[in-house]
């Protein structure tokens, strides 16, 4: 528990805002600074995960990292080498899955596919981290810690973010084109192959890096979540995009202060205020409709 | 007439799994030629365009457009899809769908031409106030609309109009009168329809699908199929 329990709540957030900005306690400082650098990169491939409807296609891909993380433990690889294992992993199947998703295998051949991608992965993953000889589990890439950040992992995610801010920009018209009429761009005489190519493994790069520190099911919900929530309100993908970011962060840093005043996992809590927020704007819209019909 | 084939077919089978949809198709337009395909549902016409495009490959038989057996020449063709054949929900704004059809450039960034060609066509179209109005938001027509503005941004020599009369539209049928009368002796021009919403001057040849087969209009009766 970071905060002592107490119905003085405003002197609650005081303490929070002194404690953020408190040398001696550096962790709560890289957690909210981490919220904000993740939120960068989950709003923006979210977003197109969830227009273009493939969550299950990133499901698979971040579960079939998994291999990675049994082959991290199976070669006792040190931090660096066990990032680019699951990192490397991921984009390997980034690419595998983008060639799947190619027009010519039919929808429920794919949707197959990617189930058996996704076990394969995660059962590879799984007997490698069993043979590794001690103890170790998988269970910081399922569940992670939001809460601590090492400088080291600050700078990459700054760097992840600074690959996909740029990346996404400058394909930006490449990527809404593909998503909305792959069949058109081909005509056009444009490599659909090669963007699909990169854009899965843009993603692939986003999730294995974010699930190593936050953990896949929580970064699952927020790639889907937010982007579902601001989808209510706001149609322009760039809009999209940026007020998910912004919903993101403050799910995330709400997650965190909640969670140190009533000692809670901080995930759960992220979680909950993310689907929370869904469903109040939900039945907040569809009070509105109804109104607007009777009036 | 321009003796020059635009498009042949020779011979051309093609089957999903084991549903033959077309058997040894035999087909022909010259340049400058304008033909309406018609047939019922699931008689093989879009199937037929595929083909053309270069979406599906034949199982059998070969397919020459202008001359060449391979896609190369596939930016030489307008089409403009059904509506239902794209993710019509995703967040794209009319504006970026039309430079769709000059977007070949470096990762689809316009020049100052290529924006110039973008509004000629919306403007065209009639559509350019709703440049920035999303495409999720529009009608069915407007839709269709859209499509033709992205399929007139770039050159072409066979414009394929896949059922465009699936959302009746008086502008688009204006459009397509106004392409007609305007439309080189270089270009040709394909309309895929279960409605007989043209008339016999627009498309002097009306070709009907049947049992994988197509059949001129006077040897299958386009009309007799829907029971009219």
């Amino acid at each position: 528990m970071i905060l002592t329990p107490s119905t003085d709540y405003d002197g609650l957030m005081v303490t929070f805002i002194q404690l953020l900005f408190n040398p001696s306690v550096p962790f709560l400082r890289n957690a909210v600074l981490a919220a904000f650098l993740a939120s960068i990169a989950i709003g923006l491939v979210g977003s197109f995960v969830v227009v273009r409807k493939i969550s299950y296609s990133v499901g698979a891909i971040t579960h079939a990292s998994l291999m990675g993380v049994g082959i991290a433990f199976f070669l006792n690889l040190s931090a660096v080498y066990s990032q680019l294992a699951i990192t490397l992993t991921a984009i390997l199947f980034g690419v595998l899955i983008a060639l799947l998703s190619e027009k010519t295998v039919s929808y429920y051949r794919y949707d197959r596919l990617l189930s058996i991608v996704w076990a394969l992965g995660a059962a590879v993953g799984i007997l490698l981290i069993s043979l590794t000889p001690g103890y170790v589990s998988a269970e910081s890439y399922l569940f992670g810690n939001i809460l601590f950040f090492s400088t080291h992992e600050l700078l990459i995610l700054t760097v992840v973010d600074i690959i996909l801010v740029i990346v996404f920009s400058l394909c930006y018209r490449r990527f809404t084109a593909l998503s909305f009429d792959e069949e058109y761009l081909w005509l056009r005489g444009v490599s659909v192959r090669r963007y699909r190519v990169l854009f899965f493994s843009l993603v692939a790069l986003c999730m294995s890096i974010l699930a190593s520190y936050i953990g896949i099911i929580l970064l699952l919900a927020l790639m889907t979540v937010p982007v579902a929530t601001v989808r209510m309100f706001s149609g322009i993908l760039r809009i999209v995009i940026l007020r998910s970011s912004v919903l993101t962060a403050f799910y995330i840093i709400s997650g965190i202060y909640i969670s140190s005043i009533f000692d809670l996992p901080a995930s759960s809590i992220i979680v909950l205020l993310a689907i929370l927020g869904y469903i109040l704007l939900f039945v907040y819209i569809a009070i509105r409709q109804r109104m607007s019909k009777i009036q | 007439m321009n003796d020059v084939a635009m498009l042949s077919f020779h011979q051309v089978t093609f089957s999903y799994a084991r549903t033959p949809v077309l058997q040894q198709l035999d087909f022909s337009m010259s340049m400058g030629e304008r033909v309406a395909l018609t047939g019922p549902n699931g008689s093989g016409k879009s199937t037929f365009i595929r083909l053309i495009l270069g979406f599906l490959k034949p199982q059998k038989g070969l397919i020459t457009f202008l001359g060449k057996t391979n896609a190369t020449r596939r930016r030489e063709i307008a089409y403009i899809p059904q509506v239902s054949n794209v993710d019509t929900s995703f967040p794209i704004t009319v504006e970026e769908v039309v430079a769709m059809g000059v977007s070949e450039r470096f990762l689809g960034h316009l020049d100052k031409k290529q924006r110039l060609k973008v509004r000629e066509a919306m403007e065209y179209m009639d559509i350019t106030s709703y440049a920035n109005e999303l495409f999720e938001t529009l009608s069915g027509g407007f839709r269709q609309r859209v499509f033709i503005a992205r399929a007139l941004t770039h050159s072409w020599k066979l414009f394929i109009l896949d059922e465009p009369y699936s959302y009746v539209d008086q502008h688009i049928q204006r459009v397509l009168t106004r392409m007609i009368e305007e439309m080189g002796k270089d270009k040709s021009l394909i309309l895929v329809t279960h409605s007989h919403e043209f008339t016999e001057k627009q498309f002097p040849r009306v070709m009907c699908f049947h049992q994988g087969k197509l059949l001129s209009a006077q040897t299958c009766d386009p009309y007799a199929e829907h029971g009219l």
